[in-house]
């Protein structure tokens, strides 16, 4: 084949362009780590690197509801602990209160006793975490409980009026009910200890072992029965924030596979492309070094 | 019987022949880096006695002539060639518009739109989960409206770069009619020239380089004209997919509008449509294509997003009470924007349900947020979610990129070969041109004798004769 002079200083030029480009291209990929640095990279799996990594920016996002639910739910369940052991000093006092040897003076304590009870509950009713009231339903800006004297209302949300739930979505089209609504957790408790301080300091024995007893017990139990509800909440956020950390670890493992360079061949891929291009640059150096003109005089 | 000075005479032929020859290798080695330049070959003719007709049998011969210096060229390759490089700049040229456009997305990064999107949804998911609570509120209205300015700066990127290939595609236009004018100059040239037998390599040279040029802008294929009786008058016209661009003598302006025919770039309109065999205007014209297809499909997900966040927004209720608001004004990628209303007061985002009859709407209720972040995982765009529909789209866009780039690979590669080609047929080989140089110093400095020796005999003849 007829060579012409300038042949060799195409190929040389066009070869060290193509063994830079291939260097460059790698030296990207060591230096910033990933294998995917614009769509173009990587056309068939871009589109799942950034359906990953919006689901992972969705689980963080579902954690901190996670979270939020959970110091919600811990702020109402502690009211609910407390509430519980007051109810079983109220029985105490129902329970003194049925023996027939006290005096006036030490009934009259009792039911004191008792109505301090009911005012302590009526406060752990308006029970806050942040500005939010707790047993507010969705009225969560305002004390549930209105207090006056030992008349307590509660002017929250209700299941009536369609604002006693506070929903949460934990997962993906996962949603939590977090609260229990001051009406139901509350229910019956006031009416209870009203009636236990007025049959304390007027002596109503019969009615205090009895109707007093039984109503707290009730009363007890509901609280109980809410807090096993919000235990199983629990249960089920712990359960459900372990599954998003499993997922997002997979999806993280998965984009990390689709994004990052894998460097160990990545480095065996600059030294071969270091070397072309080394070549390429030698063959230039040594390919225009002679010709017939060296040998004219 | 040849006259006496005959022999001087061949002599002073073979040097004037020689030198003509040298002067050509020179010509040849000057151009040895010359672009486009076809080596030249002169031909050697034996020139015939002087009078052959004269019946005498040992008539010598009157020397040697250069009778003509014609380039060595190949018409079939040249052109193949020029196809491969007008490929080349199409696909360089596309490849350059979609790189910046792919650029403009920034995918996958943090801040770029699929984050951003990710993020006002959560942004809502977080308002269902604390209503109450103001700076939440604002976060999401934060969030909003970085989305909404990343949905304008991405439109307003790919607009400019469609009106930069737009203005790119009409400069490549003037270009190419400027240079159609100077092919047919040259056309003209060249049946001068050689009307009177002169030698037209350079100027052909200098004509293929120009038609090159215009395969490299608009895709334009020269052919070589005939006359009637089917003998090459050595013009060449200019089409480009039918469009008569130079016609002998006369050139065209091209159309300046450009359009798709059945998807192939071309120049002109619906009705007469010049299709475009590759060039940088070909190039251009995909790249607008490509794009006003990127911007439609970005604002069918703009105006999803919209139409459905405000839907939902409408039926709800702020903090303040306030109800029927749109979340975002404006109807797709190009000026979405939070409502103005709702930007100056986080309080009127609709967080809440409608309450029941008589109340007011709970600060707790978290309800219609949380059906705004749950249109993250519905299927609103063509069966797709937003983010799964917005992914696919920059999906497209990198699968365009690469393949434009694997063209652009690919065209490089083959133009280089048929430029090799190309060389081992028409390129100048200094080597070659070096010995050249020797054997017509070694055959110029062999006549230069004949004359001494001729001189030597005449010298005899005159002077020395009759003493």
């Amino acid at each position: 084949m007829r060579v012409a002079s300038n042949m060799s200083v195409d190929r040389s030029l066009y070869d060290m362009e193509a063994a830079a480009d291939r260097l460059t291209r790698v030296q990207e990929q060591i230096s910033s780590g990933k294998h995917l640095n614009r769509p173009s990279d990587d056309p068939a799996h871009v589109a799942q690197d950034l359906s990953l990594r919006a689901a992972q920016s969705n689980i963080t996002q579902f954690q901190s509801n996670i979270a939020t639910a959970r110091a919600f739910i811990g702020t109402a369940d502690n009211a609910l602990s407390q509430v519980s052991t007051l109810l079983r000093q109220a029985r105490q006092l129902a329970v003194q209160g049925a023996t027939d040897t006290l005096d006036p003076t030490a009934r009259q304590g009792l039911a004191d006793q008792a109505t301090s009870i009911l005012q302590q509950i009526a406060s752990l009713g308006n029970a806050q975490i942040g500005d939010r009231y707790v047993f507010a339903g969705r009225r969560t800006s305002a004390p549930p409980f209105q207090v006056q004297g030992t008349k307590v209302t509660y002017v929250g949300g209700t299941a009536a009026s369609g604002d006693a739930s506070i929903n949460v979505e934990i997962a993906p089209g996962e949603v939590l009910q977090i609260n229990a609504p001051g009406d139901q957790a509350f229910e019956g408790i006031f009416d209870t200890l009203n009636r236990l301080a007025n049959d304390l300091s007027t002596g109503q024995i019969s009615s205090l072992s009895q109707n007093d007893l039984s109503a707290i017990d009730r009363a007890i139990a509901n609280v109980n029965g809410t807090r096993a509800v919000f235990g199983t909440n629990v249960q089920r956020l712990d359960q459900t924030k372990t599954r998003l950390d499993d997922a997002s670890a997979t999806m993280a493992a998965l984009q990390s596979k689709i994004e990052d360079a894998d460097i160990p061949q990545a480095v065996v891929a600059l030294n071969e492309a270091q070397n072309a291009y080394q070549a390429a640059l030698a063959a230039t150096a040594r390919g225009f070094q002679q010709s017939l003109l060296d040998f004219l005089r | 019987m040849p006259g006496s000075f005959s022999g001087i005479e061949i002599g002073a032929r073979a040097l004037s022949a020689y030198q003509g020859l040298i002067d050509l290798t020179g010509h040849n080695i000057a151009n040895v880096n010359t672009p486009g330049y076809t080596r030249q070959q002169g031909e050697l003719q034996s020139s015939p006695p002087d009078d052959p007709l004269n019946g005498i049998p040992a008539a010598v011969g009157t020397g040697v002539e250069l009778a003509a210096i014609t380039g060595v060229r190949d018409r079939y390759l040249q052109s193949r060639l020029d196809a491969a490089l007008s490929d080349q700049s199409r696909y360089d040229q596309l490849h350059t518009v979609l790189q910046r456009v792919q650029a403009a997305y920034s995918e996958p990064n943090a801040g770029a739109l699929s984050d951003l999107l990710t993020q006002f949804f959560n942004s809502f998911q977080a308002i269902s989960a604390n209503p109450e609570d103001v700076g939440t509120r604002q976060v999401a209205l934060n969030q909003a409206n970085a989305l909404a300015t990343r949905f304008r700066a991405l439109w307003a990127d790919l607009s400019s770069a469609a009106q930069d290939a737009a203005s790119q595609i009409q400069d490549r236009i003037a270009q190419a009619n400027q240079i159609a004018r100077q092919v047919a100059d040259l056309n003209a040239h060249i049946a001068a020239v050689a009307a009177q037998k002169g030698s037209t390599s350079d100027l052909e040279d200098q004509r293929d380089q120009l038609v090159q040029q215009l395969g490299k802008l608009v895709g334009a294929e020269a052919s070589p004209v005939r006359d009637a009786r089917g003998i090459a008058t050595g013009a060449v016209n200019v089409t480009v997919g039918g469009f008569l661009l130079v016609d002998g003598n006369e050139s065209a302006s091209l159309p300046t509008t450009t359009t798709l025919v059945a998807g192939i770039p071309a120049l002109g309109n619906d009705q007469s449509a010049y299709p475009m065999s590759g060039g940088e205007v070909a190039g251009l014209v995909e790249a607008q294509n490509h794009i006003a297809q990127y911007q439609s499909q970005l604002n069918g997900l703009a105006s999803a997003l919209i139409t459905q966040v405000n839907q939902i927004h409408q039926a709800g209720y702020g903090l303040d009470g306030s109800t029927g608001r749109a979340f975002f004004r404006g109807s797709g990628a190009a000026d979405i924007a939070v409502d103005p209303a709702v930007a100056a007061d986080p309080k009127t985002i609709a967080a809440a349900s409608a309450p029941a009859p008589g109340m007011q709407p709970a600060p707790g209720d978290g309800e219609v947020a949380r059906a705004i972040a749950d249109l993250a995982s519905a299927r609103i765009v063509n069966g797709a979610t937003l983010t799964d529909a917005y992914a696919a789209h920059v999906a497209r866009v990198g699968s365009d990129v690469a393949a434009a780039i694997s063209q652009a690979t690919n065209a490089a590669a083959l133009s280089q070969q048929l430029q090799a080609l190309r060389n081992t047929i028409s390129g100048v080989s200094l080597d070659e041109e070096l010995t050249h140089m020797i054997q017509y110093q070694r055959a110029y400095q062999a006549a230069a004798r004949i004359v001494t020796v001729m001189d030597d005999l005449l010298n005899r003849v005159i002077n020395g004769m009759g003493q």
